[in-house]
């Protein structure tokens, strides 16, 4: 196992950490890891729009307190946080007696929701970090070959 | 009371009534994550990835059943 000198590391990538965390992959597909990125959009993306589709857009609600410790992964997907501005935008207009609409359902669909959007940020974080300080891929090939 | 408009479903905003078909749920998240797992440590993923994922994922997914069972088991003990 070798340790490689602080000279050797490469400057972390802030720009496509930035973009990976506004679109799962980009980070990746901007870095010319083509491959990885679609994998990347296709998994976590797919995990993130499952997850609202499931338990509706009111999955995403920073008001909300508990489940805080699945929520925090939210914010890890960029575009959660243009969700939630729209939910909070929605959520005065919607009369529950007329709609059920942006009102959180009664059962664990709606707890599926929140878990699957947060499983999708805490994945997206490892994609960031990855994105951020180069490909943990790579480096497992180099310390294999020395 | 309730008009029928309110009850038609609408994508996004109501959830899906899946109330019935819970535990198949994990299957797509367990998925997701064997995916990203193997898709980050694998320079070049391709098909020979689908199907180390989908090992990664049968893995997780009899860890989670053992410990179903483990856990069932100490509900009926006690």
């Amino acid at each position: 196992m070798s340790h490689s000198k602080p000279d050797d590391a490469p400057p972390p990538h802030v720009g496509p950490a930035i973009a990976g965390w506004l679109v799962p992959g980009l980070g990746h597909l901007l870095l010319g890891r083509t491959r990885q990125g679609l994998w990347l959009l296709a998994a976590i993306g797919g995990l993130w729009v499952a997850g609202l589709l499931i338990g509706g857009i009111s999955v995403i609600d920073h008001q909300n307190e508990s489940e805080w410790f699945v929520r925090a992964g939210q914010v890890f997907v960029g575009p959660s946080l243009g969700v939630n501005a729209l939910h909070q935008a929605l959520k005065p207009h919607a009369d529950p007696a007329e709609s059920a609409a942006l009102v959180p359902s009664l059962g664990r669909v709606h707890e599926q929701g929140v878990l699957f959007t947060g499983l999708a940020g805490l994945l997206n974080l490892l994609a960031i970090l990855d994105a951020l300080f180069g490909p943990a891929a790579r480096s497992e090939q180099r310390e294999q070959q020395t | 009371m309730i008009s029928l408009a309110a009850l038609a479903f609408r994508p996004f905003l109501e959830p899906l009534p899946l109330h019935g078909t819970m535990l198949w749920l994990a299957l797509p998240a367990v998925a997701a994550v064997a995916v990203v797992i193997k898709a980050l440590s694998t320079p070049h993923p391709g098909w020979a990835t689908l199907r180390q994922s989908a090992i990664l994922a049968g893995e997780i997914l009899a860890f989670l059943a053992v410990s179903a069972l483990l856990l069932w088991g100490l509900t009926v003990l006690a």
